[in-house]
Parts: C-alpha cells; sequence; structure tokens
C-alpha cells in the first residue's frame, strides 16, 4: 500500500515536471467555461484591472444576437457563444512564457515581439486589412490605426499579430466639484475664484476653451498647491504600491515640455536636436548647438532641455513640502480616499496621480459612495502645465502609454469565429460603446457623436478633449538597437534612470524624496554620463 | 541447475518476483529525481553558462556568441560605487543570517532541547517558516510592521507613524527585512540542530550532570562538540549562497528598492525578471553569476577545510 502510494506521488510529481514546458500550445487548464456543445464557441479571456470585463460582455451579447442562425463557423452547428474570463492571472508581462489557454486576449505590458517570436500569436492581416462591409463600414481596421503603430505592429515580417488595446494618459485627476467649492480655479487677475467666477486662460493661453482656470505654468502650479494646503485639503494622493505613476507623469511632462518632434527623436534615433542644454555643478544652464542626432549617439539626448526642467519641478514644486502629498498603501485605496474624500471621509483630496483607468477602475468606490447616501463628484484630467510662461499657447503633446494589446492565439480552436469576433469589436459602434461603458479610449481612430458624448463622465470627456487638441505620442521604436536592449529602453528608464555617485535610480519622485542632499542638477547630469557609459555596451 | 533449484523452489520464485519488484520500484522512484537532476541542474546550467558568452538578438530571437557585451557591462558596473554596496549587503545579509543566524538558531534550538519555560512556544514560532509559503509570511511581516505598529501606535500614544515600507528607502526598512529573513532562516536550522541534539548519547549527559556541569558547559563541552559536523555543514551551505541571497527584496518591495539596499543575489534576479519576457537581461546575468560562482568556489572549499581542521 505505502509503495503504491509512493509511486502514485512520484508520478504526480513527475507530472508537475512538465507543467512550464511548452508555449501556446495547451488548452483548458485555470478559468476553464463551459461551452455550449450546440453552439460554435471560443473564449475570451481579459486581464481583470482598471477596464474589467463589461465592455467585452456587452460586445459578446451583440455579436451573439447576431449570429445566432449562424451555421459556417463550426458544422453541425448553430449560433455562437462567446465567453468572457476576466482575471488578475492573465498579465501581459508574464504572458511570453505562458501557455495561451483561451483563443482571444485582451491584456496589457504585452512584448509583442517576444510573443511573435514565441509563435503565441496568430497572423491576423486578414482581419486588419479587410473591410469592415458586413457591418456597415467601408474601412478596415487597419484604417483607423495610428501610423506610427502601424509601422511597429508590421515591422517584424510585414504581417500583423495584434491590434492595439486601450490608451493610457497619466495625469493629476482632479475634483470638479471641489475645485469649485474651495475656489481652487486661477482668476484671469491672478487670484482665485470659482468654476462660474472669471477664469484665467490656462495653458493654451485662450480664454473660453475647456482648461480655463487650470494653473498654465509650473509657477502657478506651484502656487496652487500652496492654495490648496492652506484650505487644509490633501492637494494629491499617490499609492505605495504603484509609485511609478507619478514617474510616469513626469515622463508625459517632459514630452510636453520638448513637443512632438524632439520627443520623437527618443525613439526614433534620427533628425536633429534642437533643445539641448549643458547644466553646471551651480545650475547654470547653457544651451547647446543643434545636434544631429542617430543611434550612434542617442545619449546626446539626454541633455534634452525638458528633462532638466521637468526635475526641478519634481524637486522644487511636487516635493516642496511633505503635506503635498499623501501615499496611500495601494493604488485602490487611492482611489478610495480620493474619491470619499470630503464627502464621506473628513480629509477632502484636490488630486490623484493616476492612469486614465482610475475612474472606471473606482466603479464599486463609486457606487459604494452613492449606496451610502452621498452624490458622487465629478473629475478631470489636469492639463499639463507648462514650464515657462512663453510656452504657453504651444500644442500640447502627450504619450499614450501601456503597451496593451488584443489578439488571438495561434492555438485558437475555431479561428473563423475568433477572427470574425475581432473584426466586430473593432467596429466603430464597438468602439465608441467601449469608450461609453469604460470612460477610456482605444488607441485606434475612431469618432463619438455629440449626443454620445454628453452621456460621458466629465473624466472621459477630459480625455477626448485632451486626445483632439494634443499631439499624441505612442512611444514605440522600430530601431532594433532598442528592442534588443529593452531594459535600458523601456518604459520611463530611458526617460528617468541616472547614475549618482556610483548609484543608479530610476525614479525622480523617490530620488528626490528618499534621499538626502538632492539637486536636479547632478540627477540631470548623471543621466548623460550614465547613457554615455552604457552605449558603449550596445555596440 | 542452480536456476532450475530457485525457480523450483517457491521461496526462489517470490525472491525472484520481488527483485524484479523492487528493481520497477526503485527505477520509478529513481527517474523523477534524475530528470530533475537533468533538465534543472545539468539543463539550466550549461545553458547559463553558454549565455555567460553570448548576446541576445531580440527581433531575430536568436542568442549569438559574443562576449563583449557582458565584458563591457560587467566593467562598467565595477566601477560603480553601488555595485560595490551590493556586494557588501550581500557579505552583511551573509553575516546576519549565516553567521548570527546560526549562533542564534543553536541557542534556540538548545533552549527548545532542554524543554525550558514556553519552548514549545519558540518551537512553533520559529518552524512556522518551514510550514507557511514565504511570500505569505512576508505579507503577514509586512502588514503587522507597516501598517499594524503605526496603528496601535496611533491608538495608545495618539502618534502618526507612517508605513516604513512605503516611507522610502531612508526610513531603514531594508533593516527590519533583514531581520524578517533571518527568522525565515531559523527554521530549518532549529529542526535540524533539536534533532542533531537529540543523538547526542544519553549517557554522556547523565555523566555530565552527576559530575556537576551546569547548563553552560553541557552545551559547549558536551551537546555543541557533537553537533558540530552539522552546524559546519549549514556554514558552508551558507558560503555558496552569498551572492544568490535577494533577501527577501522582492517579496517585500517588488522592484522599487534603491541600489544601496540591493544585494547582488536581488540584483541578479532583477535582471532576469524584468526583462523576461525579451531575454535581453539573461546573459548578462548569467555572466555575472558565473563571476559569483568563481568566486564563491574557493570560499566555500576554504570554508570547508578551515572546518575540517576544526574538527580534527
Amino acid at each position: 500500500m505505502k509503495k503504491t502510494l509512493a509511486l502514485l506521488l512520484s508520478m504526480v510529481m513527475m507530472l508537475t515536471l512538465f507543467a512550464g514546458c511548452g508555449v501556446g500550445v495547451e488548452k483548458g487548464g485555470e478559468n476553464v467555461v463551459e461551452a455550449d456543445p450546440s453552439k460554435a464557441s471560443i473564449t475570451v479571456a481579459t486581464w481583470d484591472g482598471g477596464l474589467g470585463s463589461q465592455w467585452l460582455e456587452n460586445a459578446a451579447e451583440l455579436f451573439e444576437e447576431q449570429y445566432k442562425d449562424a451555421t459556417n463557423f463550426e458544422e453541425g452547428k448553430v449560433g455562437v457563444e462567446i465567453n468572457i474570463v476576466a482575471s488578475r492571472s492573465f498579465d501581459g508581462s508574464a504572458m511570453a512564457f505562458t501557455p495561451l489557454t483561451h483563443d482571444i486576449y485582451f491584456v496589457e505590458a504585452v512584448d509583442y515581439f517576444a510573443m511573435i517570436n514565441n509563435r503565441q500569436l496568430a497572423d491576423i492581416s486578414d482581419v486588419m486589412t479587410a473591410p469592415l462591409t458586413a457591418y456597415g463600414e467601408d474601412g478596415t481596421i487597419a484604417d483607423k490605426l495610428d501610423p506610427t503603430l502601424d509601422a511597429y505592429l508590421t515591422n517584424i515580417d510585414g504581417n500583423y499579430y495584434a491590434v492595439p488595446f486601450y490608451e493610457t494618459y497619466y495625469s493629476f485627476a482632479y475634483d470638479l466639484d471641489l475645485w469649485d467649492a474651495k475656489s481652487f480655479y486661477v482668476a484671469a487677475n491672478g487670484g482665485w475664484t470659482d468654476a462660474s467666477g472669471d477664469l484665467s486662460a490656462g495653458p493654451d493661453g485662450v480664454a473660453g476653451t475647456e482648461d480655463d482656470g487650470m494653473p498654465a505654468t509650473y509657477a502657478e502650479f506651484a502656487k496652487l498647491i500652496t492654495r490648496i494646503s492652506d484650505a487644509d485639503v490633501t492637494p494629491f494622493v499617490t499609492a505605495g504600491n504603484a509609485q511609478d505613476y507619478v514617474a510616469n507623469y513626469l515622463y508625459q511632462l517632459w514630452a510636453d515640455y520638448e513637443g512632438a518632434e524632439q520627443m520623437l527623436l527618443n525613439y526614433t534615433f534620427d533628425g536633429t536636436a534642437t533643445d539641448l542644454i549643458d547644466v553646471d555643478g551651480s545650475g547654470n544652464v547653457t544651451k547647446l548647438p543643434a545636434t544631429e542626432i542617430t543611434i550612434d549617439n542617442g545619449y546626446m539626448l539626454q541633455k534634452q532641455a525638458g528633462r532638466y526642467a521637468v526635475l526641478q519641478f519634481c524637486e522644487d514644486i511636487l516635493l516642496s513640502s511633505d503635506s503635498n502629498y499623501k501615499i496611500i498603501d495601494t493604488h485602490v485605496n487611492a482611489q478610495k480616499s480620493f474619491v470619499r474624500g470630503g464627502i464621506a471621509n473628513d480629509q477632502p483630496i484636490a488630486m490623484i496621480v493616476e492612469g486614465s483607468w482610475w475612474e472606471n477602475e473606482a466603479k464599486q468606490a463609486l457606487k459604494d459612495l452613492e449606496s451610502g447616501g452621498y452624490e458622487r463628484h465629478n473629475y478631470a484630467v489636469m492639463p499639463l502645465p507648462h514650464a515657462t510662461e512663453e510656452q504657453i499657447g504651444q500644442t500640447p503633446t502627450w504619450l499614450a502609454m501601456s503597451n496593451s494589446y488584443g489578439f488571438v492565439a495561434s492555438n485558437c480552436d475555431n479561428m473563423d469565429l475568433a477572427k470574425e469576433f475581432m473584426k466586430f469589436l473593432h467596429t466603430d459602434a464597438n468602439l465608441r460603446a467601449f469608450t461609453q461603458e469604460v470612460n477610456m479610449t482605444r488607441a485606434l481612430q475612431y469618432e463619438l457623436s455629440e449626443e454620445q458624448i454628453d452621456g460621458l463622465s466629465t473624466y472621459c470627456k477630459s480625455i477626448l478633449n485632451l486626445k483632439k487638441n494634443s499631439n499624441v505620442i505612442y512611444p514605440v521604436s522600430l530601431v532594433d538597437e532598442v528592442n534588443n536592449n529593452n531594459i535600458m529602453f523601456a518604459a520611463y528608464t530611458w526617460a528617468w534612470q541616472t547614475n549618482i555617485n556610483g548609484y543608479d535610480f530610476k525614479n525622480p519622485w523617490l530620488y528626490f524624496k528618499d534621499e538626502k542632499d538632492t539637486s536636479a542638477e547632478s540627477y540631470f547630469n548623471g543621466q548623460y554620463q550614465n547613457f554615455e557609459t552604457k552605449w558603449s555596451a550596445i555596440f | 541447475m542452480k536456476r532450475i533449484d530457485q525457480i523450483n523452489a517457491p521461496g526462489g520464485i517470490r525472491r525472484r518476483h520481488r527483485d524484479r519488484a523492487d528493481r520497477t520500484f526503485y527505477t520509478i522512484m529513481m527517474i523523477l529525481p534524475v530528470v530533475q537532476l537533468l533538465i534543472f541542474y545539468f539543463g539550466v546550467n550549461f545553458q547559463s553558462i553558454c549565455m555567460a558568452f553570448q548576446k541576445y538578438d531580440a527581433k531575430n530571437n536568436v542568442f549569438i556568441w559574443d562576449t563583449s557585451k557582458n565584458l563591457t557591462l560587467f566593467k562598467i558596473d565595477i566601477q560603480m560605487a553601488g555595485f560595490w554596496k551590493m556586494v557588501s549587503n550581500s557579505l552583511s545579509v551573509w553575516l546576519f543570517t549565516s553567521l548570527s543566524g546560526t549562533v542564534l538558531a543553536v541557542t534556540f534550538a538548545y533552549y527548545i532541547y532542554r524543554r525550558n519555560l514556553m519552548s514549545n512556544f519558540f518551537k512553533f514560532v520559529l518552524f512556522l517558516p518551514s510550514v507557511l509559503p514565504g511570500i505569505l509570511l512576508a505579507v503577514m511581516y509586512k502588514k503587522f510592521v507597516g501598517l499594524g505598529v503605526p496603528a496601535f501606535m496611533n491608538y495608545l500614544f495618539d502618534t502618526t507613524v507612517s508605513d516604513v515600507f512605503n516611507a522610502g528607502a531612508a526610513g531603514g526598512r531594508v533593516n527590519l527585512i533583514t531581520l524578517f529573513t533571518v527568522w525565515v532562516s531559523f527554521g530549518p536550522q532549529v529542526l535540524v540542530y533539536t534533532g542533531a541534539m537529540d543523538r547526542v548519547d544519553p549517557a554522556m549527559l547523565e555523566a555530565g550532570r552527576l559530575d556537576g556541569a551546569s547548563p553552560l558547559q553541557e552545551f559547549f563541552k558536551i551537546i555543541f562538540p557533537n553537533i558540530s559536523s552539522t552546524v559546519s555543514t549549514f556554514l558552508i551551505i551558507g558560503v555558496s549562497s552569498i551572492f544568490t541571497n535577494q533577501n527577501n527584496l522582492v517579496s517585500f518591495l517588488g522592484f522599487d528598492t534603491t541600489t544601496a539596499e540591493s544585494t547582488i543575489g536581488y540584483y541578479l534576479y532583477k535582471k532576469v525578471y524584468e526583462d523576461f519576457q525579451r531575454k535581453s537581461g539573461f546573459c548578462y546575468a548569467a555572466f555575472l553569476g558565473l563571476i559569483c560562482t568563481m568566486i564563491v568556489i574557493p570560499l566555500a572549499f576554504g570554508a570547508r577545510k578551515l572546518f575540517d581542521k576544526g574538527d580534527d
């Protein structure tokens, strides 16, 4: 008996050896759903984070209704069934070494190159380039792509393997109602006023636009922080488990300072840099002559003036006082404190540093608030302030970050059905429905009607305004050296990694907050030295 | 003839069947460790050694034989004060977990062995890390120290204390994490030491007691000499893990640490994990790992020689 048991146990343990082997070939596994055997079916998996899965469930319902009599997807079956599986286990950052157990995925932090190389993604070029005539549209999904993303998606072999998912803009989200009640709007005369007062022209310098009353420069933002503190309101919150959000916001500010043309050099390494500076130990700035940038001297971009201006903003304004901010353990709790602040909690909070998904992620907190008899507030993305008064009126530049994609698994059970559903999801009607459901935008070009926009939250409307009035950059690169040195160029590492006295740092927010004897000059100069030294390892 | 006798003899048939069954049982039982050894020791180490002399081309998904990139990165690293700080942190963590930890583990093991006051409680607390998953303990510890203690302080003394793990590097969080590492390293040691102490001949202890030996004398003159080989085994193993111990930093802080808090083990882990999908960090991590191994091998053998001499 003991021997039999030992044998059985050893067999089971042997099988576990192979649990991690093979990529993209096995089906089933976790989150398996029971399918209706009379219908052709697929499963669609999505990361159960800020966006949730309701948008997919809505689309699946419509698709099932439209194809309820279809017989062409699987022999002997009538109708279709789209099963949605949402889980935190569908983490794109770990997917390149994980067997894909479902047919379609919509996930974030995907390494597109690695997953193609692992043959995990099906070629969906036919989906991307076929006109969506069956759904009343003449164009294709590829027509809706930004040219940069189009080139990136087809960079490996000319085929499409994924479609961009959502867009994220890291920003300060502010509480419109609190702003109004406490008179945090900048008045035209330089003082403070409520929403109905005589507002300043804001960062675009034009009165009568959506950004009126918002701080136009870093100096005005500094005054605003003081004004908020003086009113016994916490200026902003951020999450202890996501302090990279602040670094990403600073990355946005840097992009905005540089403008689209100069910022794009950081991804193309091809063009003329006209905004390079030297900063000495005392903080004296010298403008450098225009420099031709190639991949050979790409580290010169570490001298872009915007970086220095933003580092000063972080050190001198965001961190000018400990009372400027509150760090809350998790992003969900930070969102909860923000939406309840001054309503159901004692301490009102003026702003939160977050990605565009936060309002949808805080849905439950907002519902709880309303079910507790409180009225929820309205929120908006704060426009990016400029470093100097001279920059007022410059077209804003935003980075649409996330690396999120939708794709069909190469081992999909019903490729025809999966591809048809992908087409359906990317019709204008369903893209609009996505925005209406999650208050975010897809990284594709589509328009919403005035009526549809009216139904959106104020936060989502502010995102649409941001997209409409800004240059949007997708921070992806086609340069081989960049893709072969992913760590060096990943996310905000290229933006903020520095080496000071032999120590690496890559989040200026944490550096200025936690370290002693800090200065924006040493951080800025350390960035150039760090990348100039490491450049030799790339070539 | 012998064979026919064996076949004819009922006992011989049974023995032959038993031998075959034993061989089958032995074979099946050995498959798992052998396959594991082949894949996870020889396979992984072979690939890792190869990678130390390669660089990765992400676009074409191929490893190319070229050591120059790894060598350049290594030259850059060793010129950085931060790298040497990580080396020094690795040595500090080793000193705490391996040396101080061993002294404390032997002391607690002896306390438990003597069945002194609350020895069962200590046994439970010290064995706990061996039973529960490390990440669970790390979360418990993090919540208790980071959130629980400030809540108590607020309740009892009306003082505001921030979560030390969110308060940044300046708050000394790494010392609290090292303390945790020492605690979790106790479990297996205490378990083995109490086992070794239990095997000490009771007659020797009885004789010592009759001669009036105090507990301290009993420990130093009877118990410790009898368990010294077990202690030296742990210390030698500790030497070999100097550069692989990541001090539980991942469990506590993820990748939001500063260089000043890191160890070489954490640096290697981070290099592989941060970019494991793209594999571009693998080659340098393998190269650095190989260098660390070349440093640790003579140290481990030296330590063994030293302990062997001590035992003689």
